[in-house]
């Protein structure tokens, strides 16, 4: 790793000259643990009996005879987004205060490992004990559904691991998105955060259709990676075109897609961590 | 150690350093005086990496302090004026942060907590903001990092603490080490800083040794004005007339840094003419 690191950055040559140290790392994980331990086991005893609530009241005693426990899923993955977004926004705001960021900026760490401890807690530890804390409460709720002699429709979508992935990465890319609010925003960093990227998705959902109206010809349709007739019988219509890229550049195309805003969100974040004066 | 050449940094439209250059070496503990808003937090920011310049070059032991190297930053340590502690215990604090600064030596922060009667099992959020500051300059020089950055450290300091301060800054100096004190407690620092550099309008003013400030310069009181001779400073107080003139007894006499900071602000051409008699 550290020899890739070298290779991949201590080029001279290169703006990005890059200095890493597992044993710093771990010292930083070790001070963030120590310093912030009352913290997390608060945080994580309130997450607790809200998730056991939110079960109680929205699950378990409003069920009859027949329980879904995909509807479960829908509250884990809430839960998973809506919390983690907020402990990554919580993540770089020190910087936002002149003696914390002092603080932080001061400690003998390179950005990058300072980086890397937050992502290891947004990205690693949070939502670990929070699954872990899911996964308790919710297989208790299912032995109760059991006891009581109801019936449970199981959540089998997660056994497919494409799905998996794909939550997986926009749950990355979410978090990462946060934790570069957390440096960019002094304060109220999550809701800032929220508003901004709002605002962006929607202007971007709205050049995309006025783009797609004006640059694709009458009767056609643009999703994505093509452009083809639009025509209820598809495939099967007697005149079809369909207009779009090379497989290989299609698939290369949907992976940067789906998986590159994750490390886009660290670089620029790293970036920032860099630039920062306090 | 550190050096500073034609220095420039500007917060937006307003010049703070306009060309400052200044060389600080180990061995010494400099005092850095300046009216409010002259740039003296700013100048150890800077120093410190936390500020990056608009021009002009330094370096803190071959660094560039605003690459915040880790290598650059376990050799010094900053005592700001207005500072951030974890709401956790002095031993959870040390736990976490000492590992980070290779010289650091644990029986010697014990030591100077003693000295300074820094309450051992209170935890840090419970502190007063004076035995917070204590405890802070205590772990600074347990660090024994070769560079330590102070901002007006006395401030908050009670009495006692004050010469205990004084007291244990002069014992932490070694042939290795570089201290810069930033204050306008004047006070505070006397008989302990080798060096005295003003800074006014974003320029070195006055940046002399004490050996040479009391071979150049004589701190006296006088009953009446006529007995002044050669006063570049004078100002009446309770017993008389304190005053600031050229020393031409040959002798090095005792330094009011008060007087001298007040000489300087007030006629600091005066002041510099007088070192190069």
């Amino acid at each position: 790793m550290h020899l890739l690191c070298r290779l991949l950055f201590n080029n001279k040559k290169n703006f990005m000259s890059f200095d890493f140290s597992f044993r710093r790392l771990q010292l930083l994980v070790r001070k963030q643990w120590l310093e912030n331990r009352r913290f997390y086991m608060l945080s994580f005893t309130t997450i607790a009996i809200l998730v056991a609530l939110s079960i109680l009241l929205f699950w378990f005693l409003p069920g009859g005879s027949e329980y879904e426990e995909g509807e479960l899923m829908i509250f884990y993955l809430v839960g998973l987004f809506v919390i983690n977004s907020i402990f990554a926004s919580m993540a770089f705001q020190a910087l936002g205060n002149k003696e914390k960021g002092q603080y932080v900026l001061t400690l003998p760490a390179t950005h990058g490992e300072k980086l890397i401890n937050a992502l290891l807690f947004s990205m690693l530890f949070f939502p670990v004990v929070y699954s872990a804390i899911f996964w308790v409460l919710e297989s208790i709720a299912v032995q109760l559904v059991m006891l009581k002699g109801a019936k449970i429709h199981r959540f089998t979508d997660f056994a497919n691991p494409h799905n998996v992935i794909i939550v997986l990465a926009i749950y990355l890319a979410v978090t990462s998105l946060f934790l570069l609010g957390s440096v960019y925003f002094k304060r109220y960093a999550f809701i800032k955060t929220v508003i901004v990227s709002a605002a962006i998705f929607s202007l971007y959902a709205y050049l995309i259709n006025v783009l797609g109206k004006s640059l694709v010809p009458d009767g056609f349709r643009w999703e994505f990676q093509k452009v083809f007739n639009y025509n209820p019988l598809g495939k099967n219509s007697p005149v079809y075109y369909e207009y779009s890229l090379d497989r290989w550049a299609e698939a290369g195309t949907l992976f940067l897609v789906k998986y590159i805003w994750a490390p886009f969100f660290w670089f620029v974040t790293w970036l920032r961590l860099k630039e920062k004066e306090i | 150690m550190i050096r500073i050449d034609q220095l420039q940094f500007r917060y937006g439209s307003r010049p703070v350093f306009t060309g400052l250059s200044l060389n600080l070496h180990p061995g010494y503990i400099y005092g850095l005086l300046g009216k409010n808003g002259t740039g003296k937090s700013t100048l150890l920011r800077v120093i410190g990496g936390l500020l990056f310049p608009d021009g002009g070059q330094i370096t803190v032991n071959g660094f560039v302090p605003g690459k915040r190297q880790p290598a650059f930053l376990e050799q010094i340590f900053t005592v700001p004026e207005e500072f951030y502690f974890p709401d956790a215990s002095i031993d959870q604090f040390v736990a976490g942060n000492a590992p980070f600064y290779p010289a650091y030596d644990n029986a010697q922060f014990e030591r100077y907590l003693l000295e300074f009667a820094v309450p051992r099992n209170l935890s840090l959020k419970a502190m007063s903001y004076g035995q917070k500051k204590k405890t802070l300059i205590s772990f600074g020089l347990a660090c024994n990092t070769p560079i330590l950055l102070m901002d007006e450290p006395t401030n908050g300091l009670d009495i006692m603490s004050k010469s205990q301060f004084r007291k244990v800054i002069a014992g932490a100096l070694s042939e290795n080490k570089c201290i810069l004190i930033s204050t306008h407690q004047v006070k505070d620092l006397e008989k302990l800083i080798d060096r005295v550099t003003v800074i006014d309008e974003g320029t070195i003013l006055f940046d002399q040794t004490i050996d040479s400030i009391g071979n150049n310069l004589q701190f006296g009181l006088s009953f009446t004005k006529e007995e002044m001779d050669e006063t570049i400073y004078a100002e009446s107080s309770i017993r008389g007339y304190a005053f600031v003139s050229r020393n031409q007894s040959g002798q090095e006499g005792n330094i009011d840094l008060e007087m001298l900071y007040k000489a300087i602000v007030t006629d600091a051409p005066a002041v510099q003419a007088a070192f190069q008699q």
